[in-house]
């Protein structure tokens, strides 16, 4: 069956199928490790995505939200407060695909927030509050821009901690400042030169993960 | 013998598998990997709301605390002002503008409310003449921020005496057109200005909630 000429293979499976044993040997091979490393990759990958950052939002693109924040319980609450909110949607190439964009925003008196979101999951949070330079924040606006800080991680008590001990931080230097907490993007920004004016934290979800 | 395959050493038969499994490993592992990141496994469970903390923001962080439209009135009558209310627009703040009784309408108040508890601000303005040397515009607004900040801490109430006396007295440290702002406990005080080539000028005491 088969001829021997030439110089013999010592292995014995090569010796007596030739390239097509090969073949079938690599393609096995190549399998078991394809099934392996992917299910290692996907673990790792789980395990990445969990934790307190944002998630993916279930959408078609790679936009991260705030998981588990109830937007809908987050306006309720707010205008039970005496906030006014007002929504806004965009009507843009998402409508295309069965996405809508939201932007909620509510005050009361000079305390403004505004939520961003996409199919109901929120992408960003932003708050503001007046403020005069060289004039600390009352209280009461410290508050309010804390609660805005801990929004992500209401059942995360470390990860809240850490927000709002950097809002404290940045509130006591008042200075401008930026900070990567749990895979959210923290930012605070301090008036320039204007008199009448905010202080401004913005709490991105961002793009995240392979793209950050 | 028909279709025999070439018989390859043993050396490239081994290459052959060790490169797919490389291909597969590397393959396997990113697909793997950006596929646990990037899989949305269903929307997480919407998470309980904590409770709003007791001094989170609640209308009343838009009205002068502990003020009343009739304290106001009564105290600016005491001063010799006559109020009236003014029509407004349907959903604008009403309005009171009171003037100073036989003071050729030079110093007026003007009180912006919501409901009788519910001032949402005293503004004060005063015209002074050029050759005008006396504190008639100082005293009218000295009487606003006594008016206007009677629940404040003595602290607050002093630093908005200074700051207003300051101000009032400086006509050039405010930029024509421009405004100056402080916050004395919890009101915002704004002095603005505007002048007239004559050297006359409009000065304007913006009291309200910080």
């Amino acid at each position: 069956m088969v001829s021997h000429s030439g110089p013999e293979p010592t292995d014995p499976v090569l010796r007596r199928h030739g390239w097509h044993r090969t073949l079938l040997v690599a393609l096995l091979v190549a399998g078991l490790t394809l099934v392996g490393a992917g299910g290692a990759g996907f673990a790792a990958g789980r395990l990445l995505a969990g934790g307190d950052g944002p998630v993916r939002c279930a959408t078609w693109d790679f936009s991260r939200c705030i998981p588990g924040l109830d937007l809908e319980a987050v306006l309720e609450t707010l205008a039970e407060r005496g906030f006014e909110c007002e929504r806004l949607e965009w009507e843009g190439f998402r409508e295309l695909v069965g996405d809508s964009t939201e932007s909620d925003q509510c005050s009361l008196g000079g305390y403004r927030t505004r939520f961003e979101s996409l199919d109901g999951q929120v992408r960003s949070v932003t708050a503001s509050v007046p403020v005069l330079p060289g004039v600390s924040l009352t209280q009461r606006q410290a508050t309010f821009l804390s609660w805005v800080a801990v929004l992500p991680f209401s059942d995360q008590p470390v990860s809240a901690e850490a927000a709002s001990g950097w809002l404290s931080r940045q509130l006591a230097d008042g200075r401008d400042g930026r900070a990567d907490i749990d895979g959210y993007d923290y930012s605070i920004r301090y008036p320039g030169q204007g008199r009448r004016t905010v202080v401004a934290l913005e709490v991105d979800a961002g793009l995240g993960g392979w793209f950050r | 013998m028909t279709g025999q395959a070439p018989r390859p050493s043993r050396l490239a038969g081994r290459l052959v598998i060790a490169a797919a499994a490389m291909v597969a490993l590397v393959v396997g592992g990113t697909g793997g990997l950006v596929l646990g990141t990037e899989l949305v496994l269903g929307s997480p469970e919407p998470r309980d709301l904590p409770d709003l903390p007791p001094d989170f923001p609640d209308p009343s962080v838009q009205y002068l605390p502990g003020l009343t439209v009739s304290e106001v009135t009564s105290s600016l009558a005491g001063l010799g002002f006559e109020c009236e209310e003014l029509s407004t627009w349907p959903g604008a703040p009403d309005l009171q503008e009171c003037l100073e009784a036989g003071g050729g309408g030079r110093l007026s108040a003007r009180i912006e409310y919501d409901s009788e508890s519910a001032v949402r601000a005293l503004i004060t303005s005063c015209y002074r003449r050029a050759e005008d040397t006396t504190r008639r515009c100082e005293d009218g607004f000295q009487s606003s921020v006594h008016i206007a900040l009677a629940s404040q801490p003595p602290a607050a109430r002093e630093q908005a005496r200074d700051w207003v006396e300051r101000y009032a007295e400086e006509v050039a440290v405010i930029r024509d057109g421009s405004e100056v702002v402080t916050r004395a406990g919890e009101i915002a005080l704004t002095m603005s200005v505007v002048s007239f080539d004559d050297g006359d000028a409009v000065y304007k005491l913006d009291l309200r909630r910080a």
